[in-house]
C-alpha cells in the first residue's frame, strides 16, 4: 500500500485461470488479499477481481479496518503458479487477454481510495478513484 | 463441484454468515461477525454458479472448513 496525501493505493498481481468446476468460466485470486472472482473470459474475471477487491477494501477502510491485514489470508502455495509464469513470461497487453492463445494470466493490478466528505451528512467518508489501468 | 449462490447461502446460514445484495454492481457481501466482508460474485442472483476456488477462499476467509461445508 502506498499513502499520497489522502490518497491509499493498494496494489497487487492478479492470476487468472480457467475454473476447475465450471466449464467457459475464468477465475481471477488477488494473490496477496485472498480476493477471488470469476467470469466468462479472463478480461471479466479481472474486471470483477478489481470490482470485489474495491468492495472489499472500501468495506475495510469505512469500517476503519486495514486491507492490508488481509495479506494474513494469503498461502505461499497459492503463488507458486504464479512465479512459475514469471520465469517464463510472454508479454501482452492487458486489453488482449486471449483465452485461445494462453491458459493462465498475471496481471498487475492497482486501487486507489481517496477521503472525501460525504455532503448528505457531513461526515468523513472514503470513496473508491478511478480504476489505474495495469 | 459447483454451487448455485442460493444454496451456498444456504449452506454458511449456520456459521452465522449473511449476505447482502447491494445497489448495483455484481458481487454481492458475505459478511460474518468478527470477520471482514467477502464479495461473492452474482450476476444472476441467487441462480450465480460458483465455483470451488471461490469457496476455497471464501471459507479462507471466515474460517469455515471447507470439505465440511460442501458435505
Amino acid at each position: 500500500m502506498s499513502t499520497h496525501g489522502e490518497q491509499k493505493v493498494f496494489s497487487g498481481w492478479v492470476y487468472i485461470q480457467p475454473a476447475e468446476d465450471l466449464p467457459g468460466c475464468w477465475v481471477g485470486h488477488l494473490l496477496e488479499y485472498n480476493i477471488v472472482s470469476q467470469g466468462s473470459s479472463p478480461s471479466e474475471a479481472l474486471a470483477m477481481v478489481r470490482e470485489a477487491a474495491g468492495l472489499a477494501f472500501l468495506d475495510d477502510l469505512n469500517s476503519g479496518l486495514d486491507p492490508e491485514a488481509r495479506k494474513a489470508q494469503a498461502l505461499p502455495e497459492d503463488f507458486e503458479p504464479w512465479q512459475r509464469m514469471l520465469r517464463k513470461p510472454t508479454l501482452t497487453p492487458v486489453s488482449q487477454l486471449n483465452p485461445a492463445l494462453h491458459r493462465e494470466f498475471a496481471v498487475p493490478v492497482s486501487l486507489s481510495f481517496t477521503k472525501c466528505v460525504d455532503e448528505a451528512t457531513s461526515a468523513p467518508a472514503i470513496s473508491q478513484s478511478a480504476p489505474v489501468a495495469a | 463441484m459447483p454451487m448455485r449462490l442460493s444454496e451456498l447461502v444456504a449452506k454458511l446460514k449456520p456459521y452465522g454468515v449473511t449476505c447482502e445484495e447491494p445497489g448495483s454492481g455484481s458481487h454481492w457481501k458475505l459478511r460474518r461477525d468478527g470477520y471482514r466482508v467477502y464479495p461473492i460474485p452474482a450476476p444472476n442472483g441467487l441462480r450465480s454458479e460458483i465455483g470451488d476456488n471461490y469457496l476455497r477462499a471464501a471459507c479462507r476467509n471466515f474460517q469455515i472448513d471447507r470439505d465440511v461445508l460442501k458435505s
